[in-house]
């Protein structure tokens, strides 16, 4: 009968007797690790377990044991307040692997961080809504000065987008009252993303380590909203985005212990699947450059 | 072997009967609001310029028309969508009946690690067809 294991609230999949008894020796289980098999009422810890209780635990029991007792260095974590949100967006921003070395990282606990985030960013996207309700408009105003035949259907399709004022407003509100769970949505993405990658990490700490790297972001780029002429909007949104990806897969990295090339490869795929956000980025530069000539 | 098994969840584990169903639900009052008032997207620029639909080309057209509860167009427009659709739906309902019971069991999928490069292979394939269908039917819109 196949034994399922479970690790610091992370499924390490399913696996039979003789599986558990060769990665017991071998150290890729654990003696405190939980296993659980059909017609148990609840998961027991494998050294409580009669089949394996002659295994002797390896030495890395005890270091993996040790690094569970850490304590947290996230400020947030230590006392949540105004400031250590900003302590540990700062944290985010120039030293994650330091800032974030260990942590709890439960979502409850930053639901609050992200709706200070999303507190913080009402005034700039209220301001955003008020200069650049009409945005489409400018941006198809401008491709029929460039003349081109190839813009054609963008222009129609931008004219024909005309979003409704209550609509945008609407907009607003949600995005503040869904933040941290439209922050969710996107950190289902990078999990299973970091899933395709073999990376064993929970749904969890993926939503934390999302929310608090585009807290850090979002933060920092929250003055481009301010901007209402287009053109500078998507030159500063072009500037910003190699640095944007660099802090948000840095500090995601930090949290979740893995590579932050892998962070990157996971919307990179992501990217690559919906199109939209590349082709996107690369209309805006070749607004920019057709513009510049 | 791929099944499902019905067992606690482990300390720490995530609430899958609470998470999704919550996404599903907030997903859905969202969806209806912003189409009630009118909002609508910008449409895709990558099959503007190419041609060839992306993954999530015909997303807001199915999601519009799910609003309308117009369920044959929407499967139409976005077979990808609607179908997370219906297991989000799928799901949402068995949570309900797992609140309303107080069950303490949960419902899992279980699966080794050969099973899994089954599965994704099974997940490759049925992107790849979805695909085939935007080709189709995006393209004689």
């Amino acid at each position: 009968m196949q034994i399922h294991v479970a690790r610091d609230s992370s499924s390490l999949g399913v696996f039979s007797v003789e599986e558990v008894k060769s990665g017991l020796q071998s150290g890729r289980f654990l003696m405190t690790d939980l296993a659980w098999r059909e017609g148990m009422s609840t998961w027991v810890m494998l050294a409580q377990w009669s089949e394996f209780a002659g295994i002797l635990p390896t030495a890395s029991t005890d270091a993996a044991a040790q690094s569970n007792n850490l304590s947290t260095t996230v400020p947030w974590e230590k006392s949540p307040s105004l400031g250590s949100y900003f302590e540990t967006i700062k944290g985010a921003l120039l030293s994650p692997y330091a800032t974030f070395a260990s942590g709890a990282f439960g979502f409850k606990q930053y639901i609050a961080f992200a709706y200070i985030t999303a507190l913080l960013l009402v005034p700039f996207s209220i301001f955003g809504q008020m200069y650049t309700s009409d945005i489409n408009q400018n941006i198809a105003e401008f491709l029929s000065s460039l003349d081109s035949v190839k813009f054609a259907d963008a222009i129609r399709q931008l004219e024909n987008t005309t979003t409704a004022p209550a609509a945008a407003w609407f907009g607003v509100i949600c995005y503040t009252v869904f933040y941290p769970f439209f922050i969710a949505l996107f950190g289902v993405f990078l999990w299973l993303g970091l899933k395709l990658f073999r990376e064993n990490v929970t749904l969890e700490k993926t939503v934390v380590a999302l929310m608090i790297s585009l807290s850090a972001v979002n933060v920092v780029s929250a003055l481009i909203l301010l901007t209402a002429p287009y053109k500078i909007y998507f030159l500063l949104v072009a500037l910003s985005a190699i640095p944007s990806i660099i802090i948000s897969c840095r500090a995601t990295a930090a949290v979740l212990k893995v590579s932050p090339l892998k962070v990157f490869g996971v919307w990179f795929l992501w990217g690559l699947v919906s199109c939209c956000c590349c082709c996107g980025l690369g209309l805006a530069f070749g607004v920019l450059a057709k513009a510049a000539i | 072997m791929i099944r499902l098994v019905r067992r606690p969840a482990f300390p720490g584990e995530t609430n899958h009967e609470l998470v999704w169903p919550l996404v599903f639900i907030s997903f859905n009052i969202f969806a209806f609001i912003f189409f009630t008032l009118g909002g609508t997207s910008l449409g895709c620029l990558f099959f503007n310029f190419t041609g060839i639909p992306c993954l999530g080309c015909g997303a807001t057209r199915c999601a519009r028309e799910l609003s309308h509860l117009d369920f044959w167009s929407a499967f139409k427009y976005n077979p990808g969508v609607f179908t997370l659709y219906c297991l989000g739906l799928i799901w949402t309902i068995y949570s309900v009946v797992f609140w309303l019971r107080r069950d303490h069991l949960r419902l899992r999928l279980s699966f080794n690690e050969n099973n899994r490069s089954v599965l994704l292979k099974i997940l490759f394939l049925a992107l790849f067809v979805h695909w085939l269908w935007q080709c189709y039917y995006l393209r004689k819109q």
